[in-house]
């Protein structure tokens, strides 16, 4: 076991625990009537379209291929008619982005699906391409596409996976309750990556929280020949960042990323429990991603973890889910640490989007820093956060780079600890953005 | 709620991630757990010389508050009560001579809120302490009256003072065994500043700071830890006699923490405790002055936006090159990290098993 005196035991912090929604079984949200599909639900080039307005589809079916090899196709999630192209606001970047309006036809008709029950006999190549077919992306909030993951370049090694079944932020239990009930289903997804990838060694992370998840995944493991696979589970405190990838590998293998780098630049690929469960369905039951577990929880009525379609609107979630409770007028795509306020209830859920929060602003107003350095001995990332408010408020952009501003992940921990309730990401976000303005002007 | 009411009657308003934050942390509750804790020495103060050390209290901290606020109102800013000012003027009344008259500490307390702290920008702003660097204006301009220190009085309410000298002072003399002078210097029977002569009840205010997570262990430690080492070096001093005498405990706790103008980063705070414990030695052995806590933190205040510059947090991921920064690192080669690498590979499958 890791013992608790590592030194690389991560920065954090230690946000209340609410998981109202931990013991909410799965359920199946019921087939929204029309479903909006944003061509761009991941990190790369966005899809392109290949259908018309008017074309009838099923559930299933591909409406638009893959912008560039960084990028996924995008499926149909309900059958029935395409009745316009619109131009919607990215729920994640608040870009502009193209978007397939899909009027469901009430019967979620599917495509014809090819089981297989030994995909494993595959080659990695056609098992990447199915990857990259059936649409799959990082679930765990980042988007990447997941092929790109599973093809590292030759000269860069993998020995280990990392799977992350951390789920840190308060509030979201859905990859927990997808460990619960579907921990086989995981180690199968686990498996194939193990066979693309040629390494052996894999550890499941999970914190230390969420005793069930443990327990059902350490079981389905005992069914696994021993000298085949060394996949292990490992417990990890539980604490704020623990999910982010950068701070997990450190804290299982003592490996920093080097600025700038990717795990696999460190001969790691950390993929999330999600991403695994998709790419079972994929390779086992042939089926596409077109659904996926949100939690939606918070100051609402009947706190959920949902089987829903992509595309579905957050208002058809919202009344499924028993409505919101009175005075909260905030709601979040993703947790309350990391993830960004909705402003339309017409916005639709997506493939990175693992729960919807609903709560009330309690924003306090700032004051002056007191040097207290909390955001210093919090960083995650080892940064010091209070001078980026500093340069931010004294428009010296250039000097952010000197203070490795790239390498924070916004992870919040700062603000969220700060007496002077400084909004320090808000300050980060601005800063990264004017550098990269000046960067593409040069 | 039908799907009618959802639409009509949400508004969803913009909020900005994180979107909580800790309840438990804020300016305000951090000064009310310095006051709470400043509240042992200053009844230490009022046993030791009288309930006129009281009178000395109210004023000081009265007096910063009005300052304060007049100030505010001349830079036309909101006065927040953040209770940063009441921490200021206790501050400086507990490190005064217990018989100070009135009228001077209205004068150090309005310089240190007025000069030091709002001339600067107000708090976080301010360079220098503002009650040490008031206290230290008064022992310049008012130098008699700052260096007359009398014996602890046997009643509260007395204004009878016999003069005395300090532990710390040349002529300061002891009839008794050694254990005893260390018991009396703990629990405060000497002679000194109103709120600095027990290190007992100085250490209760500052345990109850580390406990509540206000401050950290490292100023204080390193601080107090290097005063010892030295005068423990040093042939003829008393290193438990130096560490339990004079201003060192409220320095080290209560001043030297300021998180205003001490450096922010671990590697920084120790750079800064180090060198404060560094020289109050030698204002002590070497200075003209008896005591030189106040003055040590005040030079390290000032070295405190050059440590901020130079010491930094090494970042995640950093790999460090020849040509950045203040100290030169040893360039690691590719085969160096490889075999770190697999160092710690197998370190973790040894940890497996």
């Amino acid at each position: 076991m890791i013992s608790i005196f590592n030194k690389n035991k991560s920065h954090g912090i230690h946000p209340p625990e609410s998981n109202i929604s931990i013991n909410k079984k799965i359920e199946k949200a019921p087939i929204p009537k029309q479903v909006i599909l944003p061509l761009s639900q991941h990190i790369g080039a966005p899809s392109k379209s290949i259908i018309e307005i008017g074309d009838l589809v099923k559930t299933g079916q591909k409406i638009a291929e893959p912008g560039s090899y960084v990028s996924v196709p995008i499926h149909s999630t309900i059958s029935g008619k395409v009745t316009k192209k619109i131009q919607t606001v990215s729920s994640v970047t608040s870009n502009v982005v193209e978007a397939i309006v899909i009027e469901s036809d009430g019967k979620d008709e599917w495509i014809k699906t090819k089981k297989n029950n030994n995909p494993l006999d595959l080659s990695n190549d056609k098992l990447i391409k199915s990857i990259q077919d059936a649409g799959i992306v990082g679930l765990g909030g980042a988007t990447f596409p997941t092929h790109v993951k599973l093809k590292p370049p030759p000269e860069k090694k993998i020995d280990t996976i990392i799977v992350n079944g951390c789920e840190c932020e308060p509030y979201i239990t859905s990859d927990n309750r997808l460990m619960i009930e579907h921990g086989k289903e995981i180690i199968n997804g686990l498996k194939i990556m193990i066979k693309i990838l040629g390494c052996n060694n894999a550890y499941i992370a999970i914190e230390n929280n969420k005793p069930d998840a443990i327990k059902t995944i350490n079981e389905h493991l005992k069914t696994i020949k021993k000298d085949e696979y060394q996949i292990e589970v490992i417990s990890l405190e539980t604490q704020y960042p623990m999910g982010a990838e950068k701070t997990l590998l450190k804290r299982i293998l003592a490996r920093e990323v080097p600025i700038g780098g990717l795990p696999m630049d460190v001969g790691v690929v950390v993929q999330n429990i999600s991403t695994l469960y998709a790419i079972y369905e994929a390779l086992y039951l042939g089926k596409p991603l077109v659904e996926r577990v949100v939690t939606v929880s918070g100051e609402i009525n009947k706190p959920k973890n949902l089987l829903a379609r992509f595309g579905t609107s957050s208002e058809e979630i919202i009344y499924y889910c028993g409505g919101i409770k009175q005075n909260a007028n905030v709601m979040i795509f993703g947790g309350p640490m990391m993830g960004i306020s909705q402003v339309s209830l017409d916005t639709p859920i997506q493939k990175g989007t693992n729960s919807i929060h609903i709560r009330r602003d309690e924003k306090e107003t700032e004051s002056n820093c007191i040097r207290c350095g909390s955001c210093i001995e919090t960083c995650p990332m080892s940064l010091m956060p209070f001078m980026y408010v500093l340069l931010v408020k004294n428009k010296k952009y250039s000097d952010l780079k000197n203070y490795y501003i790239d390498n924070c992940v916004e992870c919040g921990s700062c603000s969220y600890g700060c007496p002077a309730k400084i909004p320090i990401v808000q300050y980060i976000k601005t800063g990264k953005s004017e550098l990269l303005k000046r960067r593409s002007k040069k | 709620m039908n799907k009618e009411e959802i639409k009509d009657n949400i508004k969803m308003m913009v909020s900005s991630a994180p979107h909580i934050s800790d309840k438990g942390k804020s300016t305000k509750r951090i000064m009310l757990i310095v006051c709470f804790a400043l509240i042992f020495p200053t009844i230490g103060g009022i046993y030791y010389f009288g309930i006129y050390s009281l009178f000395v209290v109210l004023v000081s901290v009265i007096t910063a508050l009005l300052t304060e606020y007049l100030a505010k109102m001349i830079r036309k800013k909101e006065f927040v009560m953040d209770g940063s000012a009441i921490v200021t003027g206790m501050l400086l009344a507990l490190v005064l001579p217990p018989r100070i008259p009135l009228w001077v500490v209205v004068i150090g307390s309005a310089f240190a809120i007025a000069i030091i702290k709002e001339a600067f920008g107000g708090l976080g702003h301010n360079i220098f302490n503002p009650a040490l660097a008031a206290r230290a204006f008064l022992a310049i301009s008012f130098a008699g009256m700052m260096t007359k220190w009398i014996n602890p009085v046997s009643g509260i309410i007395t204004l009878d003072s016999v003069t005395t000298a300090t532990p710390l002072s040349n002529n300061f003399s002891y009839t008794g065994s050694t254990s005893d002078l260390y018991l009396d210097l703990l629990i405060g029977k000497v002679g000194g500043c109103i709120g600095e002569t027990s290190a007992l009840l100085v250490l209760i205010g500052g345990l109850i700071l580390l406990f509540l997570g206000v401050i950290k262990w490292r100023i204080p430690t390193i601080f107090i830890g290097t005063v010892f080492l030295f005068t423990f070096l040093i042939p003829g001093q008393d290193p438990i006699f130096h560490i339990l005498s004079g201003g060192l405990f409220i320095g080290a706790f209560f001043m030297a923490t300021d998180y205003v103008t001490a450096p922010m980063t671990p590697k920084g705070q120790y750079i800064f405790a180090f060198g404060a414990g560094v020289f109050v030695v030698m204002i002590r052995l070497f200075g003209s002055m008896p005591e030189g806590v106040a003055f040590s933190i005040l030079i390290m205040n000032a070295f405190t936006p050059l440590i901020d510059r130079y010491v930094q947090t090494k970042p995640y991921g950093h790999i460090p090159s020849e040509k950045k920064g203040l100290f030169k690192f040893k360039k690691s080669t590719k085969t160096d990290n490889k075999e770190s690498l697999d160092k710690n590979n197998s370190k973790v499958k040894n940890d497996k098993k």
